[in-house]
């Protein structure tokens, strides 16, 4: 008998050491990763007060249950006690243990609930800074309403290998620190979700619906999140990289954005002859951003779904059919009609590229009015 | 056995079981407006209320009129090569009074396309005190090919907003009302074309506040 | 009393043999018999699935599947194990064992019994042709929306989101009929004596889940029929533009997926209360309570759907009020686990498989259950919902909640079905197999929700690896356990210890006075319950 005490003694207090690792755990990576906004410090604390409180319910119910195991047993001759049922406490029961979970609930419910009032109602201030975020089919865009930016946000292609793989993007959600942000949450076609567990933010973004929450970062930093809600094939390509930087530099970076609006504009509208090697350099920040992520960085294609440009008959063909599926795309396939996604400039520049990259060497160079033409 | 009764039985169980499937179809058709109504009472936000025009504000006339602030935005949707932008980022405007804000939309196909703007308007518990009294939004609204139009919506903020909310945002979405024409644009996700608001000629003509005169009618 | 009648002549028909006693089948031991093999082929199905899941989230990058291939698999992972595996297998336990528990001489309407079960290969088939037509030149694309298929997602889908609808109507066809069938047998067939409340518990558990049945499943058949309208019949239910609202489907569908987890629970939680009761040698603890708490789990699983969409926007008040009904929902599960555990407390125990299935249950499903308290709190769920967090509790709460249930009920009355005892050893080697596979698969899962993993993703960033990698070498321990599980079933079907009337020392009810295995037709001779 009593090395079976021993053993229950030794189980319990390996449950009571693992209650314990449970709050060293949030030190070592595997709880949330660090909150940098008041709510999501509140998030935090909620959440390590749930688990706390059923941690230790979890001990209670396993030290009953193995106390059981081990001492009312046939093995031990236990016999069983038929009028357990039937004593003051089985009678009662039905009370008693409803009124004591209903306290265990309510001591959770109650702390939860001054925090969802802050959580879900947004600061009245005259002067919070407005960002809508636009989910789409793969890419998210951020639009910065006071200032009139709008920045397009996507995946940058990596080996599986690095460290940023499927959590990159080109264009930052820049933001200022110790400002309180309004977000303005929608679709442009099914239901994403935007979430970045550091801000403790998540909201679904429903095309035709319009939906807020608010953030006060206050520590400068990168913080990394991904779309939450299943949206189709490249579901995990859709990272949301924030920067939150200084006022100063925030303020240095909108300016920055409109210079660059302006420049591309005149770039577009421009009629300027191009050479070989400028048009390769652009075509390949084309070709990266957008046509890698199926026809892979070295044009290798994957098979079978998504052809090869390398050595392919149509990059190496009559620059006309390859210039017409480029723009038209190709139906019920993955391959968009880029016409109307890109520019002429980047047009002709990433067909330049995919015809004289990779040991693809046509040697024609293809002007942005080249592209005009055929449209 | 007899067989008399059991006929009998039948025959109102047949009945019995006609009147239940009609019941069970008509609150299939029911389904909506009860969603609608369900959705009002429980406070969660529906898109079908927002295209009514009656509002069943009750108007404080005991509360004095102040000034609070309406934003604008709006957000085209996948499928429609559209241009829609509020002339006004923002208004000041006076609670009980009318005001007139115009929205500024392009078509950039080569065909005519019929849209639909879905209203929302944030914070929700406003969306009571927010009268629409004319409004493009009550309507398709349909552009010629390469056509472009300023559209007209008609509010009124209720005297009785709380006191708490001092800041509106109305926000409409667009979307292809089409589903043929909706698929055949889909393919040109982002419309880079019309999005460039700098070298569209139409909308470099508009200054970024454009304050309309107030009409009274 | 006509009906019996119409029962003796019934019985005095000869035992049909050959494919027509399967087809044309209206015993009720037969169909019990045909859905649980129909159930176990579903299982291997959805557990095969399963296992290409894990085996893709093994390592970053994409080496099995594509992405549209990897979300197919998930959709129908979930589909096939709820509605071909779970539902199933417990339709066709109360098949078997309800008439014999109650003193009932067959099911109340024996055809309409064989037309429910006949509707699911049919649905299975649906099913299959789903997932294969995509990959048929011009098929359109596959189903990648998961098993909720929120529009405007599946929208976009091609045709085979189509079959998909068609499968879940014929499934809640056959689920609707079963429970029909269940309630008119339980409340109509009881021999005399056999009042309600001296029901047998799983008995009580399969009244509950068959009314919360009739009551959801027609909900989901109505959301997926305005689902087909919409996408082939220019209906705009769920499409903004045309003045519909995409978030009705979540409602609707959450109206239904709610209550369906119930639906999954209550039959195995049935179960566990009779083993426990039995292997204890005792009866079960506060009876009336549990029955009471099944009845009262199944009331408010009906009212807070919406605790499974928090983040779409809702108002204040509406999510205080599903947070709040969520939580209370803790109160009866509560009380009946704490009913079981009070039945071991000073019971005599022994512990063959079915009973070590049944304690496995009570520890993993208060976990599951108190993670769902957490992911009920909304600032919590803020940051859970939609990650592998959510998996994790899921899985913790469906698995040993439903699964193991069920696994436990094959242990506890193989003998009574087949008439012969199954390995003990095998049984005591699979349970333990599957329990450390299982925790070794799921339990890392939570990690990885807190650290940012969304569910649903093909494709992960190194950060991820470790515990995923540990989660996929569990799935493959749990999910090849199975064959474990597989070959105990044939060798006990093939022969054997003989079994007797009475297999387990400890057991109680009418269908251990009755020979192991039951006559074709049992009961010819109504008992008298005292």
């Amino acid at each position: 008998m009593s090395s079976f005490i021993k053993l229950f003694f030794k189980i319990t207090t390996t449950l009571f050491l693992f209650v314990y690792c449970i709050n060293v755990f949030a030190e070592y990576g595997l709880n949330f990763p660090e909150p940098v906004t008041e709510n999501a410090r509140d998030i935090y604390d909620i959440h390590m007060n749930t688990v706390r409180i059923i941690s230790a319910l979890l001990v209670v119910v396993f030290s009953i249950v193995i106390y059981s195991i081990i001492f009312h047993r046939k093995s031990v001759g236990y016999k069983a006690d038929q009028e357990f049922h039937k004593g003051v406490f089985g009678r009662w029961a039905w009370v008693l243990v409803p009124v004591l979970v209903l306290g265990v609930d309510l001591g959770i419910a109650g702390k939860a609930e001054r925090v969802l009032e802050n959580l879900w109602l947004i600061p009245k201030d005259e002067n919070m800074m407005d960002v809508k975020v636009i989910g789409h089919q793969w890419w998210w865009e951020y639009e910065y309403i006071d200032h009139g930016v709008t920045v397009e946000s996507r995946y940058i292609p990596k080996e599986p290998s690095d460290d940023l793989y499927l959590r990159d993007v080109d264009n930052r959600l820049v933001l200022p620190i110790n400002t309180k942000v309004r977000f303005l949450h929608t679709s442009a076609d099914v239901i994403h979700s935007f979430w970045v567990p550091q801000l403790g933010m998540k909201k679904d973004a429903i095309a035709g619906y319009i939906t807020e929450t608010w953030a006060d970062i206050n520590k400068e930093g990168i913080y990394r999140g991904q779309c939450a809600e299943i949206c189709g094939a490249w579901h995990a390509r859709m990272p949301i990289v924030i920067e939150a930087v200084d006022q100063e530099k925030f303020s240095d970076w909108v300016a920055q954005q409109k210079n660059i609006m302006l420049a591309k504009a005149e770039e577009a509208s421009s009629d300027k002859e191009w050479s070989m090697d400028e048009l390769m350099e652009k075509g390949r920040s084309v070709y990266n951003k957008h046509c890698s992520a199926c026809h892979q960085l070295e044009g290798e294609g994957l098979n079978p779904v998504f052809p090869a440009l390398k050595g392919s008959k149509i990059v190496n063909g009559p620059l006309d059919e390859h210039i017409k599926i480029v723009l038209e795309g190709k139906v019920s396939t993955g391959m968009p009609a880029w016409n109307n996604l890109l520019n002429e400039l980047e047009l002709a520049a990433v067909i330049t590229y995919e015809r004289n990259a990779w040991g693809n060497d046509t040697g024609d160079i293809i002007q942005p009015s080249d592209v005009k033409t055929s449209d | 056995m007899k067989r008399e009764p059991n006929v009998k039985n039948n025959n109102r169980t047949v009945i019995v079981l006609t009147g239940i499937v009609i019941v069970m179809f008509g609150f299939g058709f029911a389904m909506a407006p009860l969603y609608t109504l369900f959705c009002n009472l429980a406070g969660i936000q529906t898109l079908g209320g927002n295209l009514t025009t009656e509002k069943a504000a009750v108007e404080d006339t005991s509360k004095q009129s102040r000034y609070v602030i309406v934003k604008f935005d709006s957000t085209i949707t996948r499928g429609l090569p559209w241009k829609f932008t509020p002339s006004i980022k923002e208004i000041k405007v006076k609670t009980g009074e009318p005001n007139n804000v115009i929205f500024l939309a392009k078509n950039f196909a080569d065909e005519s396309i019929i849209a639909q703007a879905i209203p929302n308007l944030l914070p929700w518990d406003a969306n009571t005190y927010f009268n629409k009294v004319e409004c493009f939004c009550f309507q398709k609204q349909l552009l010629e090919a390469q056509e472009s139009k300023e559209m007209l919506i008609r509010f009124v903020v209720s005297t009785s907003l709380p006191d708490k909310i001092n800041s509106l945002t109305l926000s409409y979405t667009v979307m292809n009302a089409d589903t043929d024409s909706m698929k055949k644009y889909s393919n040109e996700r982002q419309i880079k074309k019309t999005k460039n608001y700098l070298t569209d000629i139409y909308f470099k003509e508009i200054p970024l506040f454009y304050s309309l005169d107030k009409e009274t009618s | 009393m006509t009906n019996e009648a119409v029962l003796h002549s019934h019985i005095e028909h000869a035992k049909p043999t050959g494919w027509r006693r399967w087809v044309c089948s209206t015993n009720h031991k037969d169909i019990g018999t045909m859905y649980m093999i129909f159930a176990l082929i579903m299982l291997f199905l959805g557990g095969a699935s399963a296992l290409v899941i894990r085996a893709e989230l093994f390592m970053p990058g994409i080496q099995l599947t594509s992405p549209d291939l990897y979300n197919s698999l998930v959709t129908n992972h979930a589909l096939i194990m709820v509605f071909g595996a779970v539902m199933p297998a417990a339709a066709g336990m109360a098949n078997w064992m309800i008439p014999l528990m109650i003193g009932a001489q067959d099911m109340a309407l024996p055809r309409m019994n064989n037309l429910s079960f006949w509707f699911l290969p049919a649905a299975a088939i649906m099913l299959v042709l789903a997932f294969i037509v995509p990959f048929i030149p011009g098929g359109g694309t596959m189903v990648n929306t998961g098993w909720t298929l929120y529009p405007p997602l599946s929208l976009q889908v091609g045709m085979s989101m189509d079959f998909l609808i068609f499968t879940v109507h014929l499934l809640g066809i056959s689920s609707i009929l079963a429970s029909i069938n269940i309630i008119v047998t339980i409340l109509g067939n009881r021999a005399p004596g056999m009042t309600l409340m001296k029901m047998p518990i799983f008995v009580w558990s399969w009244l509950v889940t068959a009314f919360l049945l009739i009551l959801i499943m027609p909900i989901l058949a109505g959301a997926v029929t305005m689902l087909l309208f919409d996408r082939n019949f220019g209906t705009s239910f769920f499409n903004a533009a045309g003045g519909g609202d995409p978030v009705l489907f979540q409602h609707l569908f959450w109206f239904f997926g709610h209550p369906e987890v119930y639906v999954l629970l209550l039959p195995s939680m049935g179960i566990v209360g009779s083993i426990i009761a039995t292997f204890s040698r005792k009866p079960l603890f506060g009876y009336r309570s549990t029955v009471f708490s099944m009845m009262s789990i199944g009331l408010i699983g009906m009212l807070v759907w919406a605790h499974h969409q928090y983040t779409i926007g809702m108002s204040l008040g509406a999510v205080t009020y599903f947070m709040i009904g969520t939580i209370l929902i803790s109160i009866p599960v509560g009380l009946m686990i704490f009913n079981f555990i009070a039945t071991m407390w000073r019971g005599s125990m022994t512990f063959e498989t079915p009973m070590l299935f049944a304690i496995g249950i009570i520890l993993m499903f208060s976990f599951g259950g108190f993670t769902g308290v957490m992911v009920a709190v909304i600032p919590g769920d803020i940051q859970y919902h939609d990650s592998m967090f959510v998996v994790a509790h899921f899985h913790y709460a469906l698995i040993p909640g439903a699964l193991f249930g069920l696994l436990a009920g094959v242990f506890y009355w193989i003998p009574k079905w087949t008439g012969y005892m199954y390995d003990e050893k095998l049984g005591k080697l699979f349970f333990w197999t599957s329990i450390i596979g299982f925790n070794l698969t799921f339990f890392p899962q939570h990690f990885l929700g807190l650290a940012g993993m969304p569910r649903r993703i093909v494709d992960y960033n190194l950060i991820f690896t470790e515990f995923n990698v540990i989660s996929s070498i569990g799935s493959f321990i749990y999910g090849l356990s199975h064959l474990i599980f597989l070959y105990i079933i044939i060798k006990t079907i093939r022969g054997g210890k003989k079994a007797d009337g009475k297999v387990w020392e400890g057991a109680k009810g009418l269908e251990w006075e009755l020979s192991s295995p039951p006559e074709f037709h049992s009961w010819s001779k109504t008992p008298e319950i005292k």
